[in-house]
């Protein structure tokens, strides 16, 4: 096995950069469930309430922003883990793992949105009223 | 103190399970008798257990798979034989809680824990020695795969003895699945033996995927590898992706089980049907992963025993390729009658049929490779025979059920049992069967005794066709599967034609078991002097047999397919290096084990709601990979002047063979081949 080259080998401020952005964004994503589960049970003074949550006292936007939320920070965590743990870049030395990341993608856009398409299709089969059905709507 | 664990997890009242446990029991006393009565612990613990040779990994890898073999066929007796007895009022001899492990165990064994291990142990023995390689890309992880697929196996074989195995089927299907229908520890165990050795398999995926792509013999460009390397690098990817599908979806199921979550229960926003979907994710990409490696297998054994370059090799790597691209994209054909819009379902019906593009030009492929080649009827070469009508039959009757409409007919009938066992014998177990007998006399050394092997084909064969072939018309006769008792009396001829067929192949096992005796009994006679049994065409046959730890001295380098083949025409295969390099080699570590064990118990505690015994089990685990990887030295050198050493003894073999030769174009072909 050949020594790993100095130059190549990622300093360990990648690590911890990418440890804590990591960190703060698994934080970010319990604190938007909490605080929106919080703030729609009403427990908390609207005052309190550090994103727009006031609306989901009221009702008008409850779970959407949320998830949505969700979504984007799974998004970014994934960014991270990929550029900061993995190294994953998009100059030319680095060609087969582009490669793979983009077929990963690529079976990942197959499952997820496989997924979501039977789903959905089999949820507009349901009972209207029953328990199954209501959950994704 | 031992949760959920108390001396009635053990039934002692059902006579056939303590039998079983008492055949294990005298089997594993015997075995653990005969290491100490020979001094071979320190030998197995030195030689095997701590080993990261990647042969030495794939031979236990195939080890494991032929015994898992044995359990997993004894309940496909059992089930045969209940069928054939218990119809109107003869309640047969198993209870239908019995019956209903007893199935379920049995798929779970044949897909996870016979035919995985078999074709792992097939990729570790042969690919790196097809691409010219001295190791893996990850030694280590490699081992931990190993150990780690062990330790489920052994959880299914200890939920024999203690408690009971999932009554869900293979499949595992919530909400019968969930806590409020089976509060046993049953679907627990199906769980956590799938958790183990579906990451087993994930990180095996990952390492056979960075081994054949990092890099090879210097020349061998992806379009010159060998065609089982092929089909293991797909198979690799297809592990990669699909594994995990499966690992999040017992996850879940499990934290549903555990901590009273609802991702798949009936109510409180469950939903039963994201878990069919999920599991076949990962489902339908596995037949693949099973089958391709066989594919393989023949395209590796049909060229050989006819003698001819395989025809058609760029359209085989592209079918392989599109394959299993394909094979993520069928998945719903496994739930048609969930109650999808007709639009889903024939999307998903039109991809299935897509499928067959691909596979019928491999089918193509090999008949023209036989086409005008000298065939030579070897063992291996007769399970490739026999693989191509009968899995062309199974493949005709997958057609069928890929239109929706008949599948809505025939599904969960005993025609859906039928189909799949006809993909998958011939499929996956001949071609792994074919690969055993190919690959073994490079692993060991010797060749495996051919009269036998026939007995063990036909034995097969026949038998196959026997208990499969009445099955589908029992489907068509509207008989479903997974029964414990029926009443209609018609069935029972065909039942117990099919309990005759499953006896025939109980024969044929028998017959690999005596076939394995008498070639161990008579390997001087079969033995395999210059490395290459069969007249061989890819660099695994360059080296001797077995190789040795560092597989080729010097790394031969590649021109075009069937390398080894090209050397031999050229006259350069058996030329002796001028010199020798030191060779670096991944050091023996017992880790593997010691993590592949604590897994074992981290499963079992977590079982049997054990929490402290999971928790020193997980340190341990934990505790493992740290040690492991803080340790920076763990390669070892060989020194030129060794590795001179070994191979003057091989050179000195290989001129004694030559001049024992009476005539023959090539030193390696084989007297006991030409002479038929």
């Amino acid at each position: 096995m050949k020594p790993i080259s100095g130059e190549n080998h990622p300093v360990i401020a990648t690590y911890l950069t990418g440890f804590v952005l990591a960190l703060l964004l698994t934080l970010l994503a319990f604190g938007l469930v909490i605080v929106g589960r919080v703030c729609s049970l009403g427990l908390i003074d609207k005052a309190l309430c550090i994103f727009p949550c006031g609306e989901v006292i009221t009702g008008t936007m409850p779970r959407n922003l949320i998830i949505v939320g969700v979504i984007v920070l799974a998004i970014l965590q994934i960014s991270v883990h990929l550029g900061y743990f993995l190294h994953l870049s998009f100059g030319s030395p680095q060609n087969w793992n582009l490669q793979a990341f983009l077929f990963a993608l690529f079976i990942i856009i197959i499952m997820v949105g496989g997924t979501l398409w039977i789903m959905n299709d089999l949820n507009g089969h349901m009972l209207p009223g029953s328990p199954v059905g209501a959950a994704y709507k | 103190m031992f949760g959920k664990l108390t001396l009635q997890a053990i039934s002692y009242d059902n006579l056939i399970v303590m039998g079983g446990i008492g055949l294990m029991l005298v089997a594993a006393l015997t075995l653990l008798g005969l290491i100490t009565y020979f001094h071979k612990w320190i030998y197995l613990w030195n030689e095997w257990l701590t080993s990261l040779d990647h042969k030495k990994i794939g031979i236990m890898y195939i080890i494991l798979a032929l015994v898992m073999l044995l359990r997993g066929f004894a309940d496909a007796v059992m089930m045969r034989t209940q069928q054939a007895l218990a119809v109107d009022t003869n309640q047969g001899f198993l209870t239908p809680h019995h019956y209903d492990q007893i199935f379920s165990a049995h798929g779970t064994i044949m897909i996870i824990f016979m035919a995985m291990p078999f074709l792992t142990g097939l990729i570790n023995i042969v690919v790196p020695l097809q691409l010219g390689k001295r190791d893996v890309a990850f030694p280590f992880m490699n081992a931990l795969s190993l150990w780690l697929t062990v330790a489920g196996a052994l959880l299914v074989m200890v939920s024999l003895a203690i408690g009971e195995f999932s009554t869900a089927g293979w499949s595992g299907y919530p909400p019968y699945s969930e806590i409020e229908y089976s509060p046993g520890v049953g679907v627990d165990y199906w769980i956590w033996a799938l958790m183990l050795s579906g990451a087993a398999s994930t990180m095996t995926g990952i390492n056979f995927l960075v081994t054949i792509l990092l890099d090879r013999a210097p020349g061998m460009t992806l379009m010159l590898m060998p065609l089982f390397s092929w089909t293991a690098l797909c198979t690799s990817i297809l592990m990669t992706m699909a594994f995990p599908a499966l690992t999040v979806v017992t996850a879940l199921l499990g934290l549903d089980r555990y901590l009273g979550m609802h991702f798949f229960s009936n109510g409180n926003g469950g939903n039963l049907m994201n878990y069919v979907n999920l599991f076949w994710i990962w489902g339908h990409p596995e037949v693949y992963i099973l089958i391709l490696p066989a594919f393989g297998i023949f395209s590796e054994v049909i060229s050989t025993f006819s003698g001819k370059r395989l025809f058609g090799y760029k359209s085989l790597v592209y079918a392989t390729i599109v394959i299993a691209l394909l094979s993520f994209t069928v998945w719903l054909h496994h739930f048609f009658t969930m109650g999808a819009s007709a639009n889903v379902n024939a999307a998903f019906g039109i991809a299935t049929m897509v499928i067959a593009v691909p596979t019928g030009v491999k089918i193509f492929d090999w008949l023209l490779t036989m086409y005008r080649g000298r065939i030579r009827f070897t063992v291996p070469m007769l399970w490739a025979l026999a693989f191509l009508p009968t899995f062309a039959i199974g493949g005709a009757t997958g057609m069928l059920l890929a239109v929706p409409p008949v599948d809505f007919m025939v599904h969960n009938s005993e025609f859906l049992v039928a189909h799949f066992h006809n993909m998958l014998i011939p499929g996956a177990m001949f071609g792994f069967l074919s690969g055993y007998t190919f690959w073994f006399p490079k692993a060991f050394g010797f060749r495996l005794d051919e009269n036998w092997g026939k007995l063990a084909f036909w034995n097969w064969l026949v038998g196959f066709y026997l208990a499969f072939i009445p099955l589908y018309y029992l489907g068509l006769m509207g008989m479903p599967r997974r029964m414990q008792h029926y009443g209609n009396p018609e069935w029972q001829p065909f039942l117990i034609v099919a309990a005759l067929g499953a006896f025939l192949i109980f024969i044929g096992i028998n017959c690999l078991i005596i076939q394995l005796v008498v070639s161990i009994w008579k390997r001087h006679e079969n033995r395999d002097a210059i490395g290459d049994p069969w007249d061989g065409r890819s660099l695994e046959w360059a080296t001797s047999s077995p190789p040795p730890a560092y597989n080729f001295a010097v790394i031969p380098e590649v021109r075009c397919i069937d390398a080894f083949m090209d050397m031999k025409e050229k006259g350069v295969a058996y030329v002796r290096p001028t010199s020798y390099q030191a060779i670096y080699l991944p050091r023996n570590t017992g880790l593997g084990v010691i993590f592949g064990g604590s897994a074992f118990v981290f499963g079992f505690a977590m079982i049997w709601h054990i929490w402290w015994l999971a928790m020193a089990a997980g340190l341990a685990m934990l505790a493992a990979i740290i040690v492991h990887s803080f340790d920076d030295d763990n390669e070892n050198c060989m020194s030129a002047a060794e590795i001179k050493l070994i191979e003057d003894s091989r050179f000195r073999v290989l001129s004694e063979a030559k001049q024992t030769q009476k005539n023959g174009t090539h030193l390696s072909i084989n007297p006991l081949v030409y002479q038929e």
